[in-house]
């Protein structure tokens, strides 16, 4: 029984280990490292949106956040990478602490005007530039975060480096079994997370908030928690990215951006995890196929959107879930009909 | 800083401040009546700008016809999205971010649809009227006058409506108490897809006016203008009022117009934000509406 639940996972989990055994076109490796780290952003985006039911709208603030602070770090400053990413998480994990204590003071519906408000600042300066660079770099007229032709445009972000083996977007193969590796661990976590007794709490808190308090739930201790998570692993994706792909430009955190990961989060189905996974399978695929061709995909994303919100809310998830109910009574009811033939 | 530099703050505040009540009026009676942030208002915006270049360029009408036929144009646009879209979400009692979602999918759809038919490239409006004025040493062209004139008399106009006419009391009744006014015999399905046109009316003859003085993009409603009415939105508070909301207007233009005076123009809308996140955390409520918070 305990298996069971693992099975499909465990399916997808080893389709994915043997893919680039199979496939080893760059383009579609490259593809899957994106798919992966988008889905690691949509998960935790979930965390906050769906097990909360706080919308933060400037969840993508903290993908950018930590893309830019680990690449800015380990570029300028000359870390070595992979502390500048958990630099950077850590960054973006304080962040989301010091946002999420505004709920207690203005309320949710505040708190996503207060985020909505922290994305565009935070936009806005990276679009700026931010001020020279520290040191010989300042000197040759690069600006801190890269203005709007983005960090390492000209300079590429140093890549990670784990012993001998070089993790970047020159390295396919390395750089899709690392991220396939991060996204599952990240996965693990944020599913034992949600099913503790901690995630439990948090449901109820979102389901009915004055019983949770009453049943001494703390809301602001269990709100903070979890949307610094949340950012946390967001913050993670971000340095990944920055230290992968090599640029980090605005545009990842831009509005047309998000507007796509929302998408997957609402297709995908709140609060569920393995909902926006899978959608950022089809979606990032789709966008990548349209992105020559940005009004056509724009107006996909926001049908697809509409289609959810207003056909179907529950998402990919909710089809899942009411597929196997569907099955499942069906056959109960044969083995019924079988008991009393 | 000598006169001219007064002067020249003055006129901008007065400008931009007149271009923000535009968006903003519209904006604050959605928000207060259905409750909800409706961002397909920058693609109002701009759907209010491309159309008059549509009729005066490709259909070739004159001025005067083509300001006219935008009015119910934009009406409509407003009209159809609340009924036939955001009015089903209002139905099934959806939350308030679920609404605000719907309305930025369709920003995005009317923009993506403006950027398929004209292209990406820089349109400029002629002005409906050359020339300039000198004051107090600053010029200022004859547009921008109009602009203050036109502003003004769309807020008197609609004040009017609000204050005066049968419709506006529905309205304001139903911004009080949704459950009385349907007992009281207000069909406010139709009634909150009125406020929605009539708010898009607005946006579109702001876009218009706006248009002219920029070069135009097929996003320059939500990426420029939309983020200033949010801004104005919030620091007004949302139960603020029309006072409040053009109060708020000048503000933000006066705030704007003395920081781009004085730092780089960059620096300017972080700073802005920034007050906005501060605002919402020492004054939820607004700037002019009295008592506790929330």
């Amino acid at each position: 029984m305990k298996f069971s639940k693992f099975v499909i996972p465990f399916i997808a989990v080893g389709i994915f280990l043997i893919i680039p055994l199979i496939l080893s076109s760059p383009f579609i490796l490259q593809l899957f490292v994106l798919i992966f780290l988008y889905a690691l952003v949509c998960e935790s985006w979930d965390l906050s949106m769906g097990y909360l039911g706080l919308f933060n709208f400037g969840h993508l603030a903290f993908l950018g956040i930590g893309a830019y602070f680990s690449g800015i770090l380990s570029l300028y400053y000359g870390l070595p990478s992979w502390i500048a990413i958990v630099v950077g998480s850590l960054i973006t994990f304080a962040l989301g602490f010091v946002l999420s204590l505004s709920t207690l003071r203005a309320g949710e519906y505040a708190f996503s005007i207060i985020s909505f408000a922290f994305q565009n600042m935070f936009l806005y300066w990276v679009r700026s530039g931010g001020g020279p660079a520290p040191g010989e770099w300042g000197k040759k007229g690069l600006t801190l975060t890269g203005g709007t032709q983005g960090l390492g445009a000209l300079i590429p972000v140093p890549s990670l480096q784990l012993g001998p083996i070089t993790i970047s977007s020159e390295f396919k193969v390395p750089a899709y079994y690392f991220t396939l590796i991060i996204l599952v661990i990240a996965t693990y976590a944020m599913y034992k997370l949600t099913n503790s007794r901690f995630g439990i709490a948090t449901i109820a808190l979102r389901d009915s908030k004055e019983y949770a308090i009453a049943l001494g739930v703390n809301p602001l201790t269990y709100t903070a928690v979890f949307i610094s998570i949340s950012t946390f692993f967001a913050g993670l994706a971000g340095g990944l990215y920055a230290h992968i792909m090599g640029v980090v430009s605005p545009e990842i955190i831009g509005w047309s951006n998000v507007i796509i990961m929302c998408c997957i989060v609402e297709f995908g189905g709140l609060g569920t995890l393995f909902g926006p996974a899978a959608a950022s399978f089809l979606l990032v695929s789709l966008t990548q196929y349209l992105a020559g061709l940005a009004a056509y995909k724009n107006i996909v994303i926001a049908l697809i959107m509409l289609f959810t919100l207003l056909v179907w809310p529950t998402g990919m998830a909710g089809a899942a879930f009411w597929f196997k109910s569907k099955y499942l009574e069906k056959i109960k009811k044969a083995i019924f009909n079988w008991k009393h033939s | 800083m000598g006169l001219e530099d007064l002067a020249a703050i003055i006129i901008s505040t007065l400008v931009s401040g007149s271009i923000y009540t535009l968006m903003v009026v519209g904006l604050a009676l959605i928000f207060q009546t259905i409750q909800y942030f409706n961002f397909a208002h920058g693609s109002f915006y701009t759907f209010g700008a491309y159309f008059v270049w549509y009729l005066l360029y490709i259909l070739k009408l004159d001025y005067f016809t083509s300001v006219l036929i935008l009015i119910p144009a934009s009406f409509i646009l407003g009209f159809v999205m609340q009924r036939f879209l955001i009015q089903q979400l209002v139905d099934r009692e959806a939350s308030p971010l679920v609404l605000i979602l719907a309305t930025f999918c369709v920003g995005s759809i009317v923009e993506s649809t403006l950027l398929l038919i004209f292209g990406g490239r820089l349109k400029r409006l002629p002005y409906p009227i050359e020339g300039s004025i000198e004051f107090m040493g600053a010029t200022m062209s004859y547009h921008k006058l109009l602009i203050l004139i036109i502003s003004t008399s769309l807020l008197v106009f609609f004040a009017y409506i609000l204050n005066k006419t049968k419709m506006g009391t529905a309205m304001r009744a139903m911004a009080q108490e949704k459950e009385a006014s349907y007992l009281a015999g207000i069909n406010v399905k139709r009634m909150y897809a009125t406020v929605v046109g009539l708010s898009a009316v607005l946006a579109g003859i702001g876009g218009w006016l706006f248009g002219c003085m920029i070069f135009m993009t097929p996003d320059f409603g939500s990426s420029t203008i939309l983020w200033e009415g949010f801004i104005v939105c919030t620091l007004g508070g949302a139960k603020a009022g029309m006072k409040g909301s053009i109060f708020a207007s000048y503000l933000v233009a006066f705030l704007e117009t003395v920081l781009t005076r004085f730092l780089p123009m960059y620096n300017v809308p972080p700073l802005i934000f920034m007050m906005v996140i501060l605002m919402l955390l020492i004054r939820p409520e607004g700037i002019l509406v009295k008592g506790g918070s929330q």
